[in-house]
């Protein structure tokens, strides 16, 4: 859905997973909602993207750090405190995240492109026995000149 | 003008034309290049060249399947390297597995 730029698909993973939309407020359409979402997405959206090279990465485990390598260069990260009912803290809310990392290529408007890498990070839910999505970033491993926040 | 004069003159020459052409522009974005690719060998260590140049149109129904085999592989490796007091349930790997399909 991220790297596929298909909003249809992201609304129902975060219903399907009890999410909320919480990106606009309430008065705005759903068009702009959707506008919004494939802008902040543009930066990976449809670009090439090499599945050999996916890796995953254990970064918490109930509530203890998994500690691994440094792997970028600079990064770009986001979250969202109201789009799932997961504790915002790993440590505290005894959390479980693995990462999954994708090489993708990334351009960010007019500006030049490069390669990046594409983070996911899935936190599991115990209430709800399911893995929803607790943040999103792109690493830049030295590939691009500037990175910006992918979307959530 | 004296040998030393003349031959000072002539390795300057040269030094400047090395200079010139480790500044060249195409040789910059070749070194650029090059460091992309090390930087990327260097996030996953198990890829050779052929991989790391492996880039791919999205919106492939194999570049999905490809993200899925590879996430299943990813993820054994990723818990080889936890103790057994900090594996995930069998359930947790094919839930995980499927969600990061849907990337």
């Amino acid at each position: 859905m991220y790297v596929g730029a298909d909003y249809e698909r992201y609304v129902e993973y975060v219903t399907s997973h009890d999410g909320r939309l919480t990106a606009l407020s309430d008065d705005q359409s759903p068009d702009a909602e959707r506008e919004f979402w494939l802008s902040t997405d543009s930066g990976i959206a449809g670009n090439g993207v090499d599945p050999t090279s996916v890796r995953i990465l254990a970064r918490w485990i109930a509530g203890q750090e998994v500690k691994q390598e440094r792997i970028a260069v600079g990064t770009a990260k986001i979250r969202s405190k109201d789009r799932y009912d997961i504790p915002t803290d790993p440590a505290t809310g005894r959390l479980t995240i693995f990462e999954a990392l994708l090489p993708v290529q990334f351009k960010w408007g007019n500006a030049a492109g490069g390669d990046v890498v594409f983070g996911i990070s899935l936190a599991w839910d115990d209430k709800t026995q399911q893995w929803v999505v607790w943040q999103t970033a792109i690493y830049n491993t030295g590939g691009a000149k500037s990175i910006v926040c992918p979307t959530y | 003008m004296n040998r030393r004069v003349v031959g000072a003159g002539v390795l300057g020459a040269v030094g400047l034309l090395i200079a010139v052409w480790s500044l060249w522009p195409a040789n910059l974005s070749t070194q650029a290049s090059d460091g992309r690719r090390q930087n990327l060998k260097g996030i996953n260590q198990h890829a050779d060249e052929k991989q790391v140049s492996q880039f791919v149109e999205t919106g492939q129904s194999d570049v999905l399947a490809g993200v899925v085999d590879r996430a299943l592989d990813a993820l054994r490796e990723a818990l080889a390297k936890l103790p057994p007091d900090q594996q995930i349930t069998h359930d947790q790997q094919t839930k995980f597995v499927k969600d990061v399909g849907q990337l």
